[in-house]
C-alpha cells in the first residue's frame, strides 16, 4: 500500500448510511464512534452502509444511491437482507459489531483486496428523450416538458409576491440524512420556496418494537409512541399474576414477598425499574429529536452532543439536561427559529397527538391516569404556541422531566403497586383499539404546514415532529405509488 | 520577498484552520477526551489523502468548465485577498493606493465563485445553496464596505498599507468597536461557516459541495480555509493594527492576531445557530446595515475630531 493510501486508511471511514426499518437509533449510536464519519452526501462516502430492512418501493432509490458513491466504494448490509438486484455486498447480522467490519472493508478497499463495486444501473438517463418542440424538450419555448423523464421548470406565480418564477418539482428521500429515515417527499419549489408538498412514503420507525406486548404497543404508538407507559404496568401486573415472567423473576432479588408481607409488593422494584427504563427511553427519543433540529440549524457539534447524551441515557446513565439547554440558549437556537413557524391549529394538534399536542397547550398524557406516576407527583408539561420553537422547548422539558421521574422511580411506595388493581395501573385514557382507529387529520396537514415555507424552514418543521406524528400525516394514495424516479427528477438520497 | 512570506503565512494558517476546526468541533460536541489533539493534528493530512485516492465524480450534464473553475477562482481570490495585507512596514505583495477596493472586489467575486460552484453540478440542492448565498451576498458586502470605509477615514487613504500605518497610536478597534464585530460576520460568510453558511449547509446535504468528490472537493475545502485566512489577515490589519505590536513590529504580530481571529471565527461557526434565510435577510437589512451606517458615522466623527 502506498504512503498516500496508508494515510487514507488511517482516517475514519466515510460512511453514507441508507437507514432502513427500525435501525435509526442504532445508526445514530454507531456514528458516534471516532472510527466512523457519517457523511451527508453519497459523493463524500467510501462505504454505503445499508442498515435494516429496505422497503420494496425504496430499492430503486437505493440502487441509484449506490452508483453515486465515487470509486473506490463498497457496500455493507447490516441487519438487512440484500436488496433485490444489488450485486453481492458484504453482509453482517444484526447482533454483530459493524465498526470492525466497516474498518476492515475500508482497508481492503484501499489495498485492492476488495475491488471497488461497479455500477448497478446503466449509465444512461432514467427515461427516454421525448424530443418535441423547437429545442426537443417537449415544452413551450425553452421551458417545460419532461426531457429524459425530468420535468423542466415552467413559470408559475410566486406565492409571496405574484411574480412569475420557475416552478420545479423534485423528489427527496428515502435516504436523505436531513429527513427522518424512510420519508419520501415530492416538493414543487420556486427557488427555495415550497409551492406544494406531498408525503409519498411515511418515515420508518427508528427502533424495532421490542416489547412482549408489541402489537398492543404498536397500536398505541401510532398515536403516542412514548406515552405507552401504562403498558408497563400491565406488564407488571401480568407479571405479578404469572410470577413466572422475566420481570417477576428479576424482582425476586432483594425484596421477597415475605419481607413485604403482600404478594404484589415484591414486584414494586421491578415496576420502578421498568418505569425508570421507559422514562430513559422517552428522554433519549426526545434528545434525538432535538439533535435532528440542531443539525438543520447548522449546529452539528451540539447535535452530536445531544445524540451522545441520548445514547448514554438509553443505557441507563443519569445525564443532566440543563447544561444542554443552556448551551442551546447561548447558541441562539431558540431565537433563530421564527415565531409561529409550523404552528398547529387546535384541531390539527388534536389529530396529530404526541408531544406536538402538548406543545400546543393541551395537557394530554396517559401517565396522568397512571397510579404510579401520580405517586411521583407527575404533572403534564405544556407550551402555549404550538410552533416549532414550542416543540423544541417541549422536547427538552419532557426529557428533563423524564430524567427526574426516572431518578425518583425508586421512591415508589410499595402501596403504589400492592394496592393497585389492574384497572388502576393499566388505565388507559386512549384504549389501544380506539388509538388504532383514531381519525387521521381530515385534510392534508403535511401539505398545509409546508406550503409557502423556505427550504430551511420546511426542514425545521418536518424535524420538529416525532416519527409517529409524521406517520399520522401520511395519506396513502388512492392508486398504488409509482416507482421512484419514473417521472420525477429523483434526488437519490 | 513579500510573496514568499505571504505563501508561508497562507500555508501555515490553512493547516492551523484545519486543526482548530477539528479540535473545536470535538470540544463543543464533548467527545471523550481521548486522542483529541492527536486526531485534530492528523485530521487535515488524512482528509487530503482520502480526497486524493477518491474518484472525482461527475453528474449528468454538468457545466464542466465552471465546475472546474469555481474552486480555482475561490482559491485565487483568497490568495489575492491575502496579498493586499502588509506583513511589515511597506512590505506587501500588492501595494497599490486602492487595495481596499481590490479587497471589495475579492468579496464580490467570492459570491460569483460560490454561485458557479452550486450552479455547475446541474443538481437541485447545490443550486438552492448557490441562490441562497447570492441572496445574502449583497447586504453582507454593503455592510463590509461601510465598516471598511470607516477604517480608511483615519488613514485618509484606500491603501491597506496606510490603514495599518494609521493605527500606530490607536487601533481601529478602539476607534470603531462596532466595526470589528460587523466585519467578523463577513468572515463567516466569505468562508461559508456556521451562522452564515447558506451555501454548503447541512440542510442541503452539503449544498454546493454536495455533489463534489475527490480532488475537486479538496480544492474547494482548501479554498474555504484559505479565504478564512485571508479574511483574518484583513481584519487584523484593518482593526487590530496588523503587524504593529507593543514591541518590534513585524509579521509575527500579524500572525498572532490572525490565529486569535481564526480561533474565534471557527468557534463561532460551530457554536452559533443559523437563521432561516428570510429571517437573516430581515436582520441584515433592518438591523445590521443600519448599525453599519452608525458605525461609519461614528468613525467619521472620530476622524474629524
Amino acid at each position: 500500500m502506498s504512503a498516500l493510501r496508508a494515510l487514507a486508511a488511517a482516517a475514519p471511514v466515510a460512511v453514507f448510511v441508507a437507514v432502513g426499518e427500525g435501525t435509526s437509533d442504532r445508526v445514530d449510536d454507531l456514528c458516534l464512534r471516532a472510527e466512523i464519519e457519517r457523511v451527508a452526501s453519497p459523493r463524500h462516502a467510501s462505504v454505503l452502509l445499508v442498515a435494516g430492512g429496505v422497503r420494496e418501493r425504496d430499492v430503486a432509490s437505493l440502487r441509484r444511491l449506490h452508483d453515486q458513491l465515487p470509486h473506490p466504494r463498497a457496500t455493507l448490509c447490516w441487519a438487512s437482507d440484500i436488496p433485490a438486484h444489488f450485486g453481492t455486498p458484504r453482509t453482517l447480522p444484526p447482533d454483530a459489531a459493524p465498526v470492525p467490519a466497516l474498518r476492515e472493508l475500508y482497508r481492503q478497499l484501499l489495498t485492492g483486496e476488495h475491488p471497488s463495486e461497479s455500477d448497478l444501473l446503466p449509465d444512461e438517463p432514467p427515461a427516454p428523450w421525448r424530443g418535441i418542440g423547437e429545442y426537443g424538450q417537449g415544452g413551450k419555448g425553452m421551458m417545460g416538458g419532461t426531457p429524459y423523464g425530468r420535468p423542466m421548470p415552467m413559470t408559475d406565480d410566486d406565492l409571496r409576491d405574484g411574480l412569475a418564477l420557475d416552478a420545479y418539482t423534485l423528489r427527496l428521500g428515502p435516504f436523505m440524512p436531513t429527513l427522518p429515515a424512510g420519508l419520501v417527499l415530492t416538493l414543487t419549489l420556486q427557488g427555495d420556496v415550497i409551492q406544494h408538498a406531498r408525503m409519498e412514503s411515511p418515515p420508518l420507525w427508528p427502533a424495532p418494537p421490542s416489547s412482549p406486548h408489541a402489537a398492543h404497543a404498536a397500536a398505541v404508538r401510532e398515536v403516542e409512541p412514548l406515552d405507552d407507559s401504562s403498558i408497563l404496568h400491565k406488564q407488571g401486573s401480568s407479571a405479578a399474576a404469572s410470577k413466572g415472567s422475566k420481570l417477576g423473576d428479576s424482582d425476586a432479588t432483594g425484596s421477597s414477598a415475605g419481607q413485604r408481607g403482600q404478594d404484589d409488593s415484591r414486584y414494586t422494584p421491578g415496576i420502578a425499574r421498568t418505569l425508570a427504563h421507559r422514562e430513559h427511553q422517552r428522554a433519549a427519543q426526545h434528545l434525538r429529536g432535538v439533535a435532528r433540529m440542531l443539525a438543520v440549524l447548522e449546529l452539528a457539534p451540539l447535535a452530536e452532543r445531544c445524540r451522545r447524551m441520548a445514547c448514554a441515557i438509553q443505557h441507563g446513565d443519569s445525564v443532566p439536561i440543563a447544561p444542554l439547554r443552556r448551551a442551546l440558549v447561548r447558541s441562539g437556537a431558540f431565537a433563530a427559529i421564527p415565531a409561529g413557524l409550523g404552528q398547529l391549529d387546535p384541531p390539527m394538534a388534536r389529530a396529530l397527538g404526541g408531544a406536538a399536542l402538548r406543545a400546543a397547550g393541551h395537557a394530554v398524557d396517559e401517565r396522568l391516569y397512571d397510579r404510579a406516576y401520580r405517586e411521583l407527583n407527575f404533572r403534564v408539561l405544556t407550551q402555549r404556541d404550538g410552533d416549532v420553537r414550542a416543540r423544541l422547548h417541549q422536547w427538552l422539558d419532557e426529557a428533563e422531566q423524564s430524567m427526574h421521574l426516572a431518578s425518583r422511580a425508586g421512591d415508589l411506595a410499595p402501596a403504589a403497586a400492592s394496592h393497585a388493581d389492574e384497572r388502576d395501573v393499566g388505565h388507559d385514557p386512549l384504549p389501544a383499539d380506539d388509538a388504532a382507529n383514531m381519525p387521521a387529520p381530515n385534510h392534508d396537514a403535511f401539505a398545509t404546514l409546508l406550503r409557502g415555507l423556505e427550504w430551511n424552514e420546511a426542514m425545521l418543521v418536518i424535524n420538529s415532529f416525532e416519527v409517529a406524528v409524521l406517520r399520522r400525516m401520511y395519506r396513502p394514495p388512492k392508486d398504488p405509488p409509482e416507482e421512484a424516479g419514473a417521472t420525477h427528477h429523483g434526488h437519490a438520497m | 520577498m513579500p510573496w514568499l512570506g505571504t505563501l508561508v503565512l497562507l500555508g501555515g494558517s490553512v493547516v492551523f484552520v484545519a486543526v482548530i476546526d477539528s479540535l473545536a468541533f470535538a470540544l463543543i460536541a464533548q467527545r471523550p477526551p481521548v486522542n483529541l489533539m492527536r486526531d485534530a493534528l492528523l485530521a487535515p493530512w488524512r482528509a487530503v489523502a482520502v480526497s486524493l485516492v477518491r474518484q472525482q465524480n461527475r453528474t449528468e450534464h454538468p457545466d464542466r468548465l465552471n465546475w472546474a473553475l469555481a474552486p480555482a477562482l475561490y482559491l485565487a481570490l483568497a490568495g489575492i485577498g491575502l496579498a493586499v495585507v502588509p506583513l511589515a512596514p511597506g512590505v506587501a505583495v500588492i501595494d497599490a493606493p486602492t487595495t481596499v477596493v481590490l479587497w471589495g472586489a475579492v468579496e464580490t467575486l467570492t459570491v460569483i465563485a460560490v454561485f458557479l460552484h452550486g450552479w455547475s453540478a446541474n443538481a437541485p440542492l447545490p443550486l438552492i445553496g448557490a441562490y441562497r448565498y447570492a441572496a445574502m451576498g449583497l447586504p453582507i458586502m454593503l455592510l463590509s464596505m461601510f465598516v471598511l470605509i470607516g477604517t480608511a477615514l483615519p488613514a485618509q487613504s484606500l491603501s491597506v498599507v496606510d490603514i495599518v500605518a494609521s493605527q500606530h497610536d490607536v487601533w481601529n478597534v478602539l476607534r470603531q468597536p462596532l466595526g470589528l464585530f460587523l466585519f467578523l460576520l463577513l468572515g463567516l460568510s466569505l468562508s461559508l461557516r456556521g451562522p452564515f453558511d447558506y451555501a454548503d449547509s447541512a440542510d442541503l446535504a452539503g449544498g454546493t459541495a454536495g455533489e463534489v468528490s475527490g480532488a475537486a472537493r479538496l480544492t474547494w475545502q482548501l479554498a474555504r480555509h484559505a479565504m478564512l485566512v485571508a479574511f483574518a489577515a484583513m481584519a487584523s490589519s484593518a482593526f487590530l493594527g496588523g503587524y504593529l505590536g507593543p514591541v518590534r513590529a513585524g509579521p509575527w504580530w500579524l500572525a498572532l492576531k490572525m490565529l486569535v481571529l481564526i480561533t474565534l471565527l471557527v468557534g463561532a461557526g460551530h457554536s452559533l445557530a443559523r437563521l432561516p434565510p428570510s429571517r437573516m435577510l430581515t436582520v441584515l437589512w433592518t438591523v445590521l446595515l443600519p448599525l453599519a451606517f452608525l458605525d461609519l458615522a461614528q468613525a467619521g466623527v472620530v476622524a474629524l475630531w
